[in-house]
């Protein structure tokens, strides 16, 4: 098998957000998509939101508005307001 | 003002009858003019500096058996030496760079008195050797110079580890907390042990049981019956232990920001702050550095997650405000009410070391601005605002 037919296959990976399980086919994610996940159907403001990553492809990052990221099976996301004190 | 002796003390006493010539200054004895030999070959005089305890007036050793020396390397009468190189810090910017460490033999000295005496010997000795003029001092004398500390008694913590100089960076500082909840009250626990000169508390709202379990120390059943203001209480309960402390007992908000003249840093830690863009706003304009704290847990699988943030806006940079107000706890959906006190005062410690890393009192390897701790990983991210 060539490595091109390898990445066309569609492999579905697992990523944690919230610490819940969570399968994903797609290659990418992105910050809107990983808050959905953690609170479906959900209304938010996402200036207000917190979407951070690890375990992924390289360092650990923050996940802004509007990007996007690469997905790694085993991947960690936190989604929070983080507005308490 | 927090270490001038109010009684007298027997060991000052017989240490100024037998002729030393003493000042006792920022935390530290200090014995003068004490002949010793130095590299050269020739007769020198330097002096014993011995970190003190001062406690109602009766000073105590606040080390072992050790004393530091300030003069060039002490030596023995064949020019061996008689100390090591250890520097301690003893007043700003002064500095012992030689440390003495000589057990008598019954393993302690028996006092202030007896370890001075026999220190002061072990220099003059050597000293006597190549210069018979040297004699026992005669001319005893004791100074006080109290210091202006913002503090109620002295911070023997500071100088037994030598970091005068370091602390005296908290020096000509005003800082803010807004905000005196689970978060701001473990942010004054440790401001309240700098030497800050004035720490202003803002919070509008009232101690009620469950801030007990968020904040440090142990609140007592009858302050909780009287639901004191939280700015009140606090700048009362830290009242104890440094003296620069105001409370306004009210909430932080567009019409009150001259609250915060004044201020060089200031901590946000507001739980509601509806103003927080205006209030940061002003602090940019004004180039006042300040820090955002904010933090959020929920239930997940097996336990709680969550994140704690650390988000410093320091001068010269142009990390983006925040334009919106935050989401008021409890009226966005997914917020959740789980707070907690370690989780607090996590967030609350990292931003003061942040704030001293910004300061220089920490030492900063990678200037980040974001600080991020993700429970659930259990790690903590260094970012920058984006």
């Amino acid at each position: 098998m060539t490595v091109e037919a390898l990445g066309e296959k569609t492999k579905t990976a697992t990523i944690i957000v919230n610490t819940r399980a969570q399968h994903w086919s797609e290659k990418k994610i992105t910050f809107e998509q990983v808050v959905e996940l953690a609170f479906p159907g959900q209304p938010y403001d996402s200036a207000g939101t917190t979407v951070e990553y690890s375990r992924g492809h390289g360092a650990d990052h923050a996940l802004r508005p509007g990007k996007n990221v690469e997905v790694k099976d085993g991947m960690v996301f936190d989604v929070e307001p983080a507005n308490r004190s | 003002m927090s270490n001038l002796p109010t009684g007298p003390d027997s060991s000052i006493a017989r240490l100024v009858a037998d002729g030393y010539d003493l000042v006792l200054r920022s935390g530290h004895l200090i014995i003068r003019r004490l002949p010793y030999l130095a590299p050269s070959g020739l007769r020198r005089d330097g002096q014993l500096v011995l970190p003190v305890t001062i406690l109602e007036g009766v000073l105590t050793d606040a080390t072992d058996h050790r004393i530091w020396f300030d003069g060039e390397e002490p030596r023995d009468e064949n020019g061996g030496p008689l100390a090591t190189l250890d520097p301690h810090d003893f007043g700003v910017g002064e500095r012992a760079e030689f440390m003495m460490s000589f057990k008598p033999p019954s393993g302690a000295y028996a006092g202030l008195h007896d370890k001075i005496r026999q220190y002061a010997h072990i220099l003059r000795n050597p000293a006597w050797q190549i210069d018979p003029t040297v004699a026992d001092i005669t001319d005893g004398s004791y100074q006080v110079v109290p210091d202006d500390l913002p503090l109620v008694y002295p911070d023997t913590n500071t100088t037994r580890a030598g970091l005068i100089t370091l602390n005296n960076l908290f020096r000509g500082h005003t800082i803010a907390i807004v905000g005196v909840g689970g978060t701001g009250s473990y942010i004054l626990d440790q401001a309240a042990k700098t030497w800050v000169d004035r720490i202003i508390l803002i919070d509008g709202d009232r101690l009620e049981t469950h801030n007990a379990y968020r904040a440090p120390g142990a609140v007592a059943i009858e302050v909780l019956a009287a639901q004191p203001n939280k700015a009140e209480y606090f700048a009362a309960e830290y009242g104890r232990m440094h003296t620069g402390i105001t409370a306004h007992p009210v909430a932080l908000a567009e019409g009150n920001l001259h609250l915060l003249e004044g201020a060089t840093f200031v901590f946000l830690a507001a739980a509601d702050a509806e103003a927080r863009p205006a209030i940061m706003r002003w602090l940019r304009d004004r180039g006042v550095p300040f820090i955002d704290v904010g933090m959020s847990f929920r239930e997940g699988e097996h336990g709680l997650t969550g994140i704690a943030k650390v988000s410093a806006y320091l001068p010269g940079e142009d990390s983006p405000l925040p334009t919106a107000p935050a989401i008021p706890p409890g009226e966005d959906d997914y917020s959740s009410n789980i707070q907690l006190a370690e989780l607090n005062a996590l967030n609350a410690i990292l931003a003061v070391i942040r704030w001293k890393r910004y300061l220089g009192f920490h030492a900063t390897h990678a200037a980040s601005n974001l600080t991020i701790y993700k429970l659930f990983s259990n790690e903590i991210r260094n970012g920058d605002l984006e």
